[in-house]
């Protein structure tokens, strides 16, 4: 079986920390903050941080749950698309 | 805040952020006279004394529901106390002169004659009442008290925001719920619970802890009245739901701790946050897009909200 990718959420969270984003924040903000930092997002891949965060649905995130309920919920939406569900 | 509100507008000094503790599972004697009300105010000073022995620093020194009447089954209505009244000064004194926070529970008769309220305040360091809060949940088979109308939550030291639950509150979730929907870090539930309610006691504070994210400091009493015999078992429990220590059954004494009340705080921002999921539900689904749903799927708080007497 091929072997899959499954830890962007944790290169997320990493990169989110090495961007200083702190809560509350609004996305604008917090795409500003992630200016050249990437994130691995599959074994030969990296995504700037800016590009995952300008996906996020909220415009105001209050606080860390809800960055993430949020990252969650933009990849969920990109695998649904992606699989044409 | 209502007007048995907290003293949000002044923050304590925050100190080094650890708060430290001494919870004093109590022995009142059932007082039916005001001779022996006074007498249990000079046994919880001298409580007090000891704490600060056995635990030099602390921060708050915390009592158990009934500390100064005890149940006070038969006289009841002869014991209430004014919240002015000499017992109450002489513990807010006690408070100032060893610069500790205090946690009491007098029965308080207020002046216009309505019923008594089973009312905790919290002293400052200062000897001050920096906030009251009336039981909102009288035991229904034992307790005639007025039922409170608002948790109160106030600002405590080093960082804590602290809610008090007396005894049968604890077996109400929205009691417990309303504190950390208010910034409650730290909750201590007092009580004068009486056996055979050793694991009902021991559950509710672990689940108080673990639904909501914060400290729990349970503190009971440790006697048997006319009526009912309390057992102890006070308990420190983290936020979690892990009991860091529990009191022996069956004695007075005084049990110290330490807890980060803004390590709570933090979790909220930076960390897990589970009183956000509670109202934003799902919202790690596609289309729920980071936002999720609120509370207005169940029916118990809309159907039971407004109703008159």
């Amino acid at each position: 079986m091929e072997k899959q990718f499954i830890q962007e959420e944790h290169f997320f969270l990493k990169a989110v920390e090495k961007a200083a984003i702190s809560f509350p924040i609004s996305r604008e903000a917090a795409v500003k903050k992630a200016d050249g930092i990437c994130v691995k997002t599959d074994f030969d891949q990296c995504t700037p941080l800016q590009e995952i965060l300008a996906k996020l649905g909220p415009n105001e995130i209050e606080n860390y749950t809800q960055l993430r309920q949020a990252y969650l919920s933009a990849s969920a939406a990109e695998l649904k698309e992606k699989l044409g569900y | 805040m209502s007007n048995h509100g907290g003293n949000s507008a002044a923050i304590p000094d925050i100190g080094n952020g650890i708060l430290s503790y001494s919870a004093v599972q109590f022995d009142p004697i059932s007082a039916n006279t005001l001779e022996e009300v006074d007498q249990n105010a000079d046994r919880i000073l001298q409580w007090m004394d000891r704490a600060v022995v056995g635990n030099p620093g602390c921060d708050i020194i915390v009592f158990p529901e009934c500390c100064f009447q005890g149940m006070a089954p038969v006289n009841w209505l002869q014991v209430g106390i004014a919240i002015n009244s000499v017992p109450i000064q002489k513990v807010c004194a006690k408070c100032k002169e060893l610069s500790v926070w205090g946690i009491f529970n007098p029965w308080i008769k207020p002046e216009d004659g309505s019923d008594i309220e089973n009312t905790a305040i919290v002293v400052n360091d200062q000897g001050e009442i920096a906030a009251q809060y009336i039981k909102m949940n009288p035991a229904l088979s034992m307790e005639p008290t007025k039922p409170g109308r608002d948790m109160v939550v106030c600002n405590g030291p080093k960082g804590s925001k602290i809610a008090i639950l007396i005894c049968a509150d604890a077996l109400y979730p929205e009691c417990w719920r309303e504190a950390a929907f208010k910034g409650a870090n730290v909750v201590f539930h007092i009580s004068h619970w009486p056996i055979p309610g050793e694991r009902m006691w021991k559950i509710t504070n672990q689940a108080g802890a673990i639904f909501n994210s914060y400290y729990v400091i349970g503190v009971n009493s440790v006697c048997t009245d006319e009526g009912y015999s309390f057992f102890g078992g006070s308990m420190a429990v983290d936020p979690m739901g892990m009991i860091t220590y529990e009191a022996p059954r069956g004695m007075p004494c005084v049990f110290t701790g330490a807890i980060s009340p803004m390590a709570v705080d933090a979790a909220r921002i930076s960390g897990s946050n589970l009183l956000w999921t509670a109202y934003h539900r799902g919202a790690c689904s596609a289309d729920q897009k980071g936002v999720g749903l609120d509370l207005s799927d169940y029916t118990f708080y809309s159907a039971h909200s407004g109703e008159e007497n």
